[in-house]
């Protein structure tokens, strides 16, 4: 069993970059995360029930440890911080805006949406799946990618203008982001 | 609900949502959207497991397996 749970975890561990990279939006601090949750899961390895989902109680794992990470310390919120590889190969000057303000665009979105949209289209998970990840309905998952994809659209088509908000406080952010993403506590 | 509406409706929920491009006449944002994120997240995926977390994860399986 212990072979198994690792050699699970190891094919596991690209997904769960993008999910921290979602929730944080910063690679530093997102590739962080996945060290503590990688951590956490060695260490609450024989809670692990094998034959149950894997993948939905390392994702349930990462999250909640972003949530105490994020009760704990600042927002790590880095808007132009964006992969390089990118922007490196093959794309004229006019793609390269686009992209850096999709990247942008993605990084306003709502964690939970952002972080069901990254799960969805970057990790090709079924929404049963990101429910199970994340803890919520699977209504809920569709929703969120449904809201997200429609919100991006609105942003990059300049088709509505979101209601303008005062720029929130760190602490206020926090606890915005701590409720968006709710208190599931499912795993480790 | 008939059976060809639950099975649809079970279709849909376990069908990886997006491992393909959406497809259908409205949904030429998603297409372009689903191109663009690989576009700019795929390195991120694609990136090596970095050397400490892999001695982490090596180790524990060691300790275990004695």
């Amino acid at each position: 069993m212990p072979n198994e749970f690792h050699a699970q975890l190891i094919t596991l561990l690209p997904r769960l970059r993008v999910q921290a990279l979602a929730l944080t939006r910063n690679r530093a601090a997102a590739e962080d995360l996945v060290q503590d949750a990688v951590a956490n899961a060695l260490a609450a390895q024989d809670s692990f029930t094998p034959g149950t989902n894997f993948a939905a109680w390392m994702h349930r794992i990462l999250r909640n440890r972003f949530i105490s990470t994020l009760r704990k310390q600042r927002d790590t919120t880095d808007i132009e911080d964006l992969p390089a590889g990118a922007f490196a190969v093959g794309a004229t000057h006019e793609d390269r805006l686009v992209l850096k303000e999709l990247g942008r665009a993605v990084n306003r979105l709502p964690v939970d949406q952002r972080e069901a949209l990254f799960m969805v289209v970057l990790q090709g998970l079924s929404y049963e799946e990101v429910a199970g990840a994340t803890g919520c309905a699977v209504g809920t998952a569709k929703s969120r990618v449904f809201r997200a994809r429609r919100q991006l659209q609105a942003w990059l088509m300049g088709e509505d203008r979101p209601t303008p908000r005062a720029e929130p406080s760190r602490a206020e952010t926090s606890r915005h982001r701590s409720a968006e993403l709710g208190e599931n506590s499912g795993a480790a | 609900m008939d059976e060809d509406e639950n099975r649809q409706k079970q279709t849909e929920n376990t069908a990886p949502a997006a491992a393909e491009r959406p497809a259908g006449a409205e949904s030429a944002f998603d297409v372009w959207l689903h191109d663009r994120l690989h576009q700019l997240y795929d390195s991120v995926t694609q990136e090596p497991v970095p050397p400490e977390l892999a001695k982490l994860i090596e180790e524990d399986k060691r300790r275990r397996s004695k």
